[in-house]
């Protein structure tokens, strides 16, 4: 197996804080790998990490070593963006590209792919958020790093824009390039994702291809119903609700009947819920998720 | 050198576009004109306003234009992108400082065309306010480094600004706070300006020039360490 990027044993901590701790983590090369966790999770620290901004206080970060003889090997997308808003996108795209040593036709051919070749003159301050997040993307893809990480790529874009994100995420994933991808969307890295890491207070809580890690919690299909007067009902198993379903049927009283697979979000709420519970540090997006499922 | 290159050509787009950073350059140097033009009184020293302003414009916009630079930076997250890019802080402030240097030093020129210096004098007058501006870069870039936001930046700018570039005048008319004045590098500035003609390096104010500059080196270090750029 060739792995891009190897994490041994990582942890660090602030201000006597442990933000992570013990990290094992093996990035194949050319995979898309989700990391998922609420914020505060210890996704930005374990970035700037990896980019070599922060040095980790215990542990080992260790990259193949065609990465390590590459002149750019790594680059992000970051959730902050850290665009020039007073240069164009152009602009923005040029200075880098001169950093980079890249040539203007790549900037052209990054921009047309990310669907910003009607707003190349248009200054960034006056893009709207899912343009930014492309031209932020465009950025991070200029430099060709082996090794991207797209830190919330998708977060408040458009049906859109997000398909356009994706698609461009699996053709540079066929181009080779391995692909560490933080969301909160669970659908996003179910799809997209390869193998994933849950990541939670800094600890990984569990790893594994989105399948594998839901097979792992799923106790059985859930069926979810509703009958004829509108009452709805959720039976966790189908060995639970079995003589109640047959019963409504004989009597002809179901009006629809789903079946409800396991997903990496229940697993979450599964994984963390006794962490939400203790420690203040959860998300919203995570409280909702919760209530929906204490709801059903 | 490449990477300064970019980061200058970026940085002079960037300048042209800044009402803000741009105004200081511009302002003082349009107020000594005024003044000069103006305002002429019996017993007044020569080139007495074009002094006067230039040592506020060799404080107030080099502390000004490099903190907010600085500060903008952070506050748009534009480090950790040149950091990825393998930007490191040396070309990031040769090119930052090289490039406001020479916007200052345009200026500077401005408040020359107004005076009528001879060659000499011109030379003399060119070192001195290159001096000023150096020493108030430095003082830019801690300010800058230690800021978090552009907020943050400018409440810690004004008064260092204010202190350093009013000093000089406020010395004219206050034996007490000329004593305090003789230490400050504005002060010597002016004074060396007020006798261009003649001018002669005196051992104190060489001193007092390499101690501002050297602490001012030593606090960025401090301020870098507590707060990396790149």
């Amino acid at each position: 197996m060739k792995y891009a990027l190897q994490l041994h044993d990582v942890s660090m901590s602030f201000a006597q804080k442990e933000v992570l701790s013990h990290i094992d983590l093996q990035v194949e090369s050319g995979e898309i790998m989700g990391i998922l966790g609420p914020s505060g999770a210890g996704k930005t620290t374990l970035i700037h990490i990896v980019s070599g901004r922060l040095k980790q206080c215990e542990g080992s970060v260790i990259f193949h070593r065609d990465l390590e003889t590459s002149a750019y090997r790594f680059n992000a997308m970051m959730d902050t963006l850290g665009l020039y808003d007073r240069l164009s996108v152009y602009e923005n795209m040029e200075f880098f590209a001169d950093i980079y040593h890249r040539d203007r036709s790549d900037i052209d051919e990054l921009l047309q792919r990310l669907g910003l070749q009607e707003a190349t003159h248009t200054r960034c301050a006056k893009l709207s958020k899912g343009m930014r997040s492309r031209l932020s993307l465009a950025r991070a893809l200029l430099a060709d790093a082996r090794l991207l990480f797209l830190d919330e790529p998708t977060a408040g874009l458009d049906p859109l824009s997000t398909q356009m994100i994706h698609r461009l995420l699996l053709a540079e994933k066929a181009k080779g390039t391995t692909i560490l991808l933080s969301t909160h969307h669970m659908e996003e890295a179910q799809s997209l994702c390869d193998h994933i890491a849950l990541l939670y207070q800094g600890k990984i809580m569990e790893y594994g291809t989105p399948k594998q890690i839901c097979m792992r919690y799923s106790c059985g299909t859930a069926i979810h119903l509703r009958l004829n007067n509108d009452m709805e009902y959720t039976f966790q198993s189908q060995r639970d609700g079995a003589d109640q379903i047959y019963q409504w049927l004989k009597e002809e009283r179901i009006a629809s009947l789903h079946t409800q697979e396991a997903s990496l979000e229940s697993v979450f709420i599964q994984l963390t819920g006794r962490g939400l519970q203790d420690h203040a540090h959860h998300h919203i997006d995570m409280e909702e998720t919760a209530k929906r499922d204490i709801a059903q | 050198m490449r990477i300064i290159i970019s980061i200058w050509k970026k940085q002079q787009k960037e300048t042209l576009r800044n009402k803000t950073i741009l105004l200081p350059f511009l302002l003082f140097p349009f107020i000594a004109f005024i003044m000069n033009q103006s305002v002429h009184m019996e017993g007044m020293p020569k080139h007495f306003f074009i002094y006067l302003f230039s040592i506020m414009y060799i404080t107030m916009a080099p502390i000004s234009v490099i903190a907010a630079i600085l500060a903008e930076e952070k506050e748009h997250h534009t480090f950790e992108i040149m950091a990825m890019a393998k930007v490191n802080v040396y070309q990031y402030l040769t090119a930052i400082l090289s490039h406001t240097l020479l916007i200052c030093m345009i200026g500077a020129m401005s408040f020359v065309w107004m005076g009528d210096f001879t060659i000499t004098e011109m030379i003399r007058f060119l070192f001195l306010m290159g001096m000023g501006c150096l020493i108030s870069l430095l003082i830019g870039v801690i300010i800058g480094t230690w800021s978090t936001s552009t907020i943050m930046a400018n409440s810690l700018s004004i008064p260092i600004m204010m202190i350093f570039s009013f000093l000089p005048m406020l010395a004219m008319f206050n034996e007490t706070i000329q004593k305090i004045a003789r230490f400050s590098y504005t002060y010597i500035i002016h004074t060396m300006m007020l006798h261009i003609d003649q001018m002669t390096w005196e051992p104190f104010s060489l001193v007092i020039l390499i101690l501002t500059t050297s602490i001012a080196v030593i606090l960025f270090v401090l301020a870098y360490r507590s707060a990396p750029l790149l």
